[in-house]
């Protein structure tokens, strides 16, 4: 097969698991340009050991390991707090992805379904915040303003929001509980 | 005097993970705030960290399934792989300052291109390098043709440019079809014509001319729902998909073409009910420009199947034609023509063309996004 034609299956593969690796990045990453140029990263870094990769086995594991690495590699080098993880948390988020990887559905997208049906039965003022912090993607001081509550309110409402989102995925069976 | 209970363990890691993250994801964004946070996380155990990445992935996840942005995911798509050929090409031509290079293309803070790190490799360094970049090469080019043999054969049969049809048909990409249809009906022939949004397999839009008017049937992969002609006639919605048909034919829709408007459907019975050639590849008339990301442009022409029925093939077409994409797989133009067995109404030809690239608004595929805020709503479920 001609190099072209590498390119080609590569990106076939690229697109089939860029939503996931996307969502991995940007869990930890603050600034999303950084997370796109870690993904980017990623990629070439899976490109180029791709003949240490075990076809027998799945792809997504795979390249979150390789991500981990990269994301590892770049909070060694950023400012502290730009990544937001470590070793553990990124392995948590790697027993999470293969959790998701088992709802019906191809592609993320679709799998994330389970958690469309949480976020429809948050209750207020829990679903207010939660929809425009990710959906209007408004940023803090200005969402506090839209509901008028202050900054500490909003953190307080945004964090129950969250906690209340995995409870509702822990009750569904699409998380598993956490053990301590 | 009642002492305060000590929180649970598990509850206590729960309320210190989640706070941290709450702290850096919902506090201030200076410098300053954001080490803070970090050296909180750090301070946390490992059940609150568990707790930490939990809220953390949520996060993301609620972002993603609130706000899907297929735009973004074409871009980094496109960047990543501009950087793999730009990585590709360097180690042609120097590959030490290739296996040097990780640099971002194209980032928000970079110029479009690749920027290879400066090289500090040794001659001889650099030969080994120059030896493992072929022999990496080589190596990735077997693993990947053991790959794609497995997943995603080459398009050199027509079953496989078929089965890359369908592949292409369930990724989450944004697409329009046009449909047309050409019907013989009792006093005379007559066309149909609608419009067929798409994104990825599970989420459509619709939108055909019936008696009253332009109707719109959809689906944003969970709710169902149908916008009638006449503005005063309310929207249904439900999760029942089985109504989707009924809504089809009360907007207008002729019935014959029902089962056609489902390209996966129809490619997945073309591959396994129709015996399958590989025409001449030819320039298609009126076809789309590149979909976006796609590894290369010009040349357009495109992988041509022509498929037969095997045997009787009921109401489904006596002959099919599939125009693709040769890099993406994309059905492109799909033409299914039918015999005259002497019923009526009966399809004759009906054709689902690629549109010019699009890419739709996120909440294109509800029904709220084709109607007026004050129109009611009719639950069915």
């Amino acid at each position: 097969m001609s190099v072209v034609g590498s390119h080609e299956v590569f990106e076939i593969l690229t697109r089939e698991h860029a939503p996931m690796l996307a969502a991995y990045l940007r869990g930890v990453v603050r600034d999303p340009a950084a997370a796109d140029d870690l993904f980017q990263e990623t990629m070439v870094v899976a490109w180029r050991t791709l003949d240490r990769f075990d076809r027998t086995r799945p792809f997504a594991p795979w390249l979150r390991g390789i991500a981990k690495h990269v994301v590892l590699a770049h909070r060694r080098k950023a400012a502290r707090g730009e990544v937001l993880c470590d070793e553990a948390t990124l392995d948590q988020f790697d027993r999470r992805f293969e959790e998701w990887r088992e709802r019906p559905g191809d592609t993320l997208d679709e799998q994330l379904d389970g958690l469309r049906d949480c976020l429809d039965a948050l209750h207020e003022p829990f679903g207010e915040a939660v929809r425009l912090r990710y959906r209007d993607e408004l940023e803090t001081p200005e969402l506090a303003k839209r509901l008028n509550v202050s900054i500490e309110a909003l953190k307080k409402r945004l964090q129950r929001g969250r906690a209340k989102l995995q409870e509702c995925l822990e009750r569904k069976r699409i998380l598993a509980d956490s053990p301590t | 005097m009642n002492a305060t209970p000590e929180p649970h363990p598990r509850d206590d890691a729960k309320r210190r993970g989640e706070a941290v993250v709450s702290d850096w994801l919902d506090g201030p964004r200076g410098p300053a705030a954001l080490a803070a946070a970090a050296e909180r996380f750090e301070a946390l155990d490992e059940p609150a960290r568990r707790r930490a990445a939990d809220a953390l992935l949520i996060a993301s996840l609620a972002r993603r399934a609130l706000r899907p942005d297929p735009a973004a995911d074409e871009r980094r798509i496109a960047r990543a792989m501009a950087a793999i050929r730009a990585n590709v090409a360097l180690a042609s031509a120097a590959p030490d300052r290739a296996a040097a290079s990780l640099a971002p293309v194209a980032s928000a803070t970079s110029p479009p291109v690749a920027v290879p790190a400066p090289s500090v490799a040794s001659p001889r360094r650099a030969t080994r390098a120059t030896r493992g970049w072929l022999v990496l090469l080589a190596t990735a080019a077997l693993v990947l043709l053991s790959v794609y043999v497995n997943r995603h054969p080459p398009a050199a049969t027509a079953q496989a440019a078929v089965r890359r049809a369908t592949e292409a048909a369930e990724r989450s990409l944004d697409h329009r079809y046009l449909v047309h249809a050409t019907l013989t009906g009792p006093l005379q022939d007559w066309t149909w014509d609608a419009r067929l949004d798409l994104r990825g397999a599970n989420q459509f839009v619709l939108a055909g001319r019936g008696p009253a008017g332009e109707f719109l049937v959809g689906s944003d992969g969970r709710e169902h729902w149908f916008v009638p002609a006449l503005s005063l006639a309310p929207v249904r919605a439900g999760r029942d998909k089985g109504r989707l048909a009924a809504w089809l034919r009360e907007g207008g829709s002729p019935d014959v073409a029902q089962p056609f408007l489902d390209l996966r459907s129809l490619l997945a019975r073309l591959e396994s009910r129709y015996t399958l050639t590989l025409a001449d590849a030819e320039p298609l008339p009126n076809a789309p420009p590149r979909p976006r990301g796609a590894l290369a442009d010009g040349n357009a022409t495109w992988t041509r199947v022509r498929g037969e029925a095997k045997d009787d093939p009921g109401p489904w077409p006596d002959t099919v034609e599939l125009w693709c994409d040769p890099q993406t797989g994309q059905a492109v133009r799909t033409t299914l023509a039918w015999r005259d067995r002497g019923l009526v109404p009966r399809l004759r030809e009906l054709t689902l063309q690629l549109d010019a690239p699009v890419v739709w608004p996120p909440d294109w595929f509800t029904h709220a996004a084709h109607h007026a805020p004050d129109r009611p709503v009719s639950r069915a479920d």
